[in-house]
This record gives structure tokens, C-alpha cells and sequence, in this order.
């Protein structure tokens, strides 16, 4: 419903201030009625309805009810004919742009709309929703629901009571569903027919249940996160029953596709080195230290860092994580390699040359290997940085002794 | 919070279907004021084993990014969680060079003194029964210290109890680290660390000494408040 109902009076002529209360009743109504031909829709229609002697204010509730009904209806129509307008336009001035684009007035999609926008009104505002648009009605305008109870009031869905009818609506047909499966299954016992359906178990393989926002959106009501738990609890209760391969379209309406994170990945493949060895090159960072690598296929396990040996590393544990990639992928004296690394201390160099040794590698070896390097943390560059010193601490998170401390806070807060 | 029955969150960003079952502790996140890492990135796998067999479709790993290994870990065969962890316990000032030299020295002496026992012993059976691996004796020694309740204040009333509550694996790991590292400090200076540590262990393999003692202490004082221990719920 659009607006809650709110009287408040407006005196016109102070003749009978009481009888003009009751004449002039003003409903406050959404802003698309209140400026059509200067006067409020719901007022003109009262007006008609305008009891002449005080004691004709009682009126019964059918007719109170058909009134609120008869607003209803008119302020639906309204709204549906201005949406009609919009789209009306919309698709006028669609065309209008791809005839000033030069681009076929048919075949001009979203997509388009949105490079000519930009290319014709150029902006440079941050905010991005700030920014020249042309965007379908729909997408603009919020989605109102459908006339929500007949001429007589008498409500169409029968959660209506709830305040929330398709949401209650919804959790109410995942559970009726839940039910008769479990008839379901109960008959099956019955007739000893369960063993055959014992292969045919729902999993729904990389998929997740639409999130919160997307669920609001279909269901036009405002859903509490409480009550978004509630209801992917109910799905997923559903999901989990033996015979839910039965609801399996129901339970794809309310899932997406997830994507797996190796198919982001693009396979480098291998250049090719003047000698016509095959070769691959790969930067890594870590801490302030940057390394670049190249690892040369068909080796003997020769590495050179920055021009020396493995005994750059004077620590034994940091030999052993150069090592660790080629460990995991079995490349151990299968490789040469060549390093240069600079800035950091020797475990940031060690970090750098890891990461970007184990992206090198990765156009030598198979999927499932480079899969492997990514599950044990070796393709992702470590964020992690020396946190700043703050201001009136002498360290990131060391503090001065608490009466100190205490005032230097108040002498802070008198600067400030 | 509400959980589903496979363990994921359907209160987090995203709900799914996944198994959440290779994950350290799905539902436990370290108590620090900022993570430099996003709330989805998941733990690194450094067991070979589990990295070479078979993970599922719906794992969660498949879907969500890793953190980076740390410059500790690898899956080579002297890895060992629990030795990292406690040289990082052992560490102080940031010296890991010296803290990995002194654990190092402590499975040196450890497996000095088995060897040293194997060689003199004549008799064939006995000889079998010598553990001579210093990562053995030490898991068995931590294991021995490992408290299984402990003591936990809950007011009640407005007077604070001290209620036997069970104790967690990681608390139990950490109190167990904590302690051994804690007597060791305790002793002569004059001792190297190493030292100590080896001998604190032997002890604590044998089920005695003073590490020992304060973990059955500890179990002594919950038993004493046995009477409290409904408060918790």
C-alpha cells in the first residue's frame, strides 16, 4: 500500500471552523497525485463525499472500506499509467540516441545506451550514481506491488495479515513442500519402492543461494537479515531431504551460480628464449622487496640469485622456501632459474622470489598442479606491511605509560 | 548466531552449500583489531597428503581465495606445526634466529641423550622401546602437560566464580607451550635454554616435573570447585 493514511486539517473559510474541518480531510498521498491540475486527487474525491450536517459523519464501514478502496484503485492506476509513460518515452528516446549515435534504431541495447551517455555527456564526478544516466523505468522507479485487496477490501493473498505476504507466502510453500515430500517418502516406504531413488539425491555443485538484497528485490518487501537466516535455513533444510531432487527447479529459482576460483586464471604459456629454450618470466613482491624471476624448462636445478648461488641465504629456512614451490610440483632439479631481487631484509627477498618463482612455474606444469600451488598459498602475494606509527604513541600499538597516556588525551582534546 | 548443520553461516556475506570441513575453525576468527586479509580468504592446505588426495566439488577452498603461505611454512618433511608454534612462543623481541637455535638445540639434546641411552643398553628389548625421535618426545612430553579443564571466572549474583570448564584445543596447546616455556625461564641462567627445554621435556614424557605438577594442580583446584560447575549454564 502506498502511504499510510494521515489526516491532517487545513482551514479554508473560518465560517464554521468545525464543519470546514470535516469538509477539507486531505490524505497524505504520494507525489505523483499532488500535482495533477494543482489540487489533490483525494480531495476533489472527498469533497463528493462530504456529509452536509454534522450528525451524517457516521457513516458505515462498507462504505468507509469502498472509499479507501476506491483511492487505492486510483492511486494504482495512476502509478501504472506514469509507468506506462516512462517506458513510452524511454523507448522513444532509445531510438532518438541511435539515430544521433549513427547505430540501428532495433538493435540498440543497455549497453549501448550507457557508451553513448558517456561519450555525449562526458563526467567527471566521483560519485557514479551522480552521473548522466538512461536507465530503464523499472530500474528507476521502485517496484510497487499489484492492488493488494479487492473492491470490498477483503485482501487477495492470504498472508496479507502477515504485513510481509510473499516473504511469509514463500517460507510457507518451501515448508508445505517439505511436507509432501515427506509423505512422499513415507509412501515409498510403504510400497518398498524406497531403494530406487536412493541415487537420485540432490547436490547442487557450486552453487550458493541468492543473497539478501536480491532476495528483497524479488519479493518487493523489506527482509530483515533475521529473516533472510531464517529463510535460507528453510531452503536449505528442503535441499537436504532425501527426495529433493523432485523440487529441483524450485531450489534453482532461488540459487546462482558460483564460479570456481582457478577459472579467473588465464593460462600463460611459455616464451621461447634466442637459444630456443623454452622460458617463463614473473615478478613477485613482498614487504618492500621486489623480485623478478625466470625459469628456464628442461634444467638441471642451477639457481642464481642476483648472481650467487642458494647461499645468498645464509638461513637454511629460507633455502627451504625457495624450494617449496618446486617441491609441491615435483621441479626440483628439473629447472634452472634466475633471480634478481632488491629492497627488504632477507626474509621479505625470500617472500618475493617465492611468489614470483611459483607464477613462473605455472606455465610449466598442469592444471591440477597449479590448483595445488593456490590451495597451499604460494600464488598469492602476502599483504601484510609494517604498520604505521601513530601520533602520541611512540609505536604502532605501544602505548606511553596510562597516566601519561591519560595526559596526553586531555591535552588533545584542549587543542582540539 | 544461526548455523547450519554443515557448519557454513548463513548470517555471513554469502550462505552456500559448501563443506567447510578442511578449514582450521570455520565459525573462528583471531582476535586482532584489523586483518590486513578480507573476511573470505581461507586458510592455506600444507598437508601434502590432503593436497594430493581428493578434494570435493563443493569444497570452499575451490571458490574462495587463500591467504599466502608464511615464511615458516612448507611442505617439506621437517615441517612441523607445533614446533613453528612454539618457537614462536619461545621467540622474544622478534628473534626468531635465535628462538628456531634454541628449539633446535633442545631436539639435539633430546635425541643425544636417547641415542646416547640406546647405545648403552643391552638389552634387545628395551632397546626397541628407546624412542630416539626428539618430535615424538617433545608431541608426547606437550601432550602430558595439556590441561583438560580450567578455570574460568563467571559472576553470578554479583560475586565472581572461578568455574571447571572445558578447556579448548588451542587453549590447551597454548597453556601447555606457555608453561613449559614459563619454568624453563624460571631456572639458573647459567644453563642454556635448549638445555632446560630438554630436560623440562624428559620430565614431562616421564609425567613428571614441575610443568607437569601445575597442569595437575590446575586439575586439583577444578575438582575442589566441582560444586560450581552448573554456573556455566
Amino acid at each position: 500500500m502506498a502511504a499510510s493514511m494521515q489526516t491532517f486539517s487545513r482551514v479554508c473559510s473560518t465560517k464554521h471552523p468545525i464543519k470546514e474541518l470535516i469538509r477539507w480531510q486531505i490524505t497524505k498521498c504520494s507525489a505523483l497525485d499532488r500535482h495533477k491540475n494543482g489540487v489533490h486527487t483525494s480531495c476533489r474525491l472527498l469533497a463528493d463525499v462530504i456529509p452536509e450536517t454534522f450528525e451524517q459523519k457516521t457513516e458505515n464501514k462498507a462504505e468507509k472500506i469502498s472509499k479507501a478502496m476506491r483511492l487505492y484503485m486510483e492511486r494504482a492506476k495512476n502509478y501504472n499509467s506514469m509507468i506506462d509513460k516512462e517506458i513510452d518515452e524511454y523507448e522513444v528516446g532509445k531510438r532518438h540516441l541511435a539515430n544521433i549515435m549513427g547505430e540501428d534504431p532495433d538493435s540498440f541495447n543497455q549497453d549501448d545506451i550507457d557508451r553513448a551517455i558517456k561519450y555525449l555527456l562526458p563526467s567527471g564526478l566521483f560519485e557514479k550514481r551522480a552521473r548522466p544516466q538512461m536507465k530503464h523505468p523499472y530500474e528507476v522507479f521502485p517496484q510497487r506491488k499489484e492492488a493488494l485487496f479487492g473492491k470490498d477490501g477483503r485482501p487477495h493473498h492470504y498472508q496479507f495479515y502477515t504485513g510481509k505476504p510473499n516473504y511469509h507466502g514463500l517460507l510457507h510453500d518451501i515448508n508445505m513442500k517439505y511436507e509432501h515430500l515427506n509423505a512422499t517418502e513415507t509412501e515409498l516406504y510403504k510400497n518398498g519402492k524406497m531403494a530406487e531413488e536412493e541415487d537420485k539425491k540432490l547436490f547442487l555443485h557450486g552453487f550458493q543461494w541468492i543473497d539478501h538484497k536480491t532476495l528483497t528485490k524479488q519479493l518487493i518487501e523489506e527482509i530483515s537479515p533475521q529473516e533472510y537466516n531464517r529463510f535460507v535455513l528453510v531452503l536449505h533444510r528442503l535441499l537436504k531431504h532425501k527426495l529433493s531432487y523432485k523440487e529441483e527447479e524450485f531450489l534453482l529459482k532461488y540459487s546462482k551460480k558460483v564460479m570456481t576460483m582457478s577459472q579467473f586464471r588465464s593460462i600463460e604459456k611459455p616464451l621461447i628464449d634466442s637459444d630456443g629454450r623454452e622460458y617463463s618470466e614473473a615478478t613477485g613482491r613482498r614487504k618492500t622487496s621486489n623480485a623478478t624471476v625466470t625459469v628456464y624448462n628442461n634444467g638441471s636445478g642451477q639457481i642464481s640469485i642476483n648472481g650467487q648461488d642458494l647461499a645468498y641465504f645464509k638461513d637454511i629456512h629460507q633455502r627451504e622456501q625457495l624450494l617449496f614451490p618446486l617441491q609441491l610440483v615435483n621441479k626440483i632439479d628439473k629447472v634452472d632459474i634466475v633471480a634478481t631481487v632488491e629492497g627488504g631484509g632477507s626474509s621479505g627477498q625470500t617472500g618475493a622470489i617465492r611468489l614470483a618463482l611459483a607464477h613462473a612455474l605455472c606455465s610449466f606444469v598442469d592444471t591440477d598442479s597449479i590448483e595445488r600451488l593456490r590451495l597451499a598459498g604460494l600464488l598469492t602475494k602476502d599483504p601484510r606491511t609494517r604498520e604505521r606509527k601513530k601520533p602520541g604513541q611512540p609505536g604502532a600499538r605501544k602505548k606511553p605509560t596510562w597516566l601519561v597516556f591519560l595526559i596526553l588525551m586531555y591535552c588533545q582534546l584542549l587543542v582540539v | 548466531m544461526i548455523k547450519l548443520v554443515n557448519g557454513s553461516d548463513p548470517g555471513s556475506s554469502a550462505s552456500q552449500v559448501f563443506k567447510t570441513e578442511n578449514c582450521l575453525c570455520s565459525n573462528w576468527l583471531p582476535h586482532v583489531r584489523t586483518l590486513r586479509y578480507d573476511v573470505n580468504h581461507q586458510e592455506p592446505t600444507i598437508d601434502k597428503s590432503k593436497l594430493f588426495g581428493t578434494i570435493e566439488e563443493d569444497d570452499i577452498r575451490r571458490f574462495k581465495p587463500i591467504k599466502a603461505a608464511t615464511n615458516d611454512q612448507s611442505t617439506s618433511v621437517f615441517y612441523s606445526a607445533t614446533l613453528e608454534k612454539f618457537i614462536n612462543m619461545v621467540m622474544k623481541d622478534g628473534k626468531k634466529l635465535v628462538a628456531r637455535k634454541i628449539v633446535n638445540e633442545m631436539l639435539e639434546n633430546i635425541k643425544m641423550t636417547q641415542v646416547e641411552k640406546f647405545n648403552r643398553c643391552e638389552n634387545e628389548k628395551e632397546k626397541m622401546e628407546i624412542e630416539c625421535n626428539p618430535e615424538i618426545i617433545f608431541n608426547q612430553g606437550l601432550e602430558n602437560i595439556k590441561p583438560v579443564l580450567m578455570l574460568t571466572p563467571i559472576i553470578k549474583g554479583g560475586v565472581s566464580y572461578k568455574v571447571p570448564v572445558a578447556c579448548p584445543v588451542h587453549r590447551q596447546k597454548f597453556l601447555a607451550m606457555k608453561w613449559l616455556v614459563e619454568s624453563c625461564r624460571d631456572r639458573e641462567r647459567k644453563i642454556p635454554m635448549g638445555k632446560k627445554l630438554a630436560y623440562e621435556i624428559f620430565d614431562a614424557y616421564k609425567n613428571e616435573g614441575k610443568c607437569v605438577r601445575r597442569k595437575q594442580e590446575l586439575l586439583r583446584q577444578c575438582e575442589e570447585n566441582r560444586a560450581f560447575a552448573h554456573f556455566r549454564y
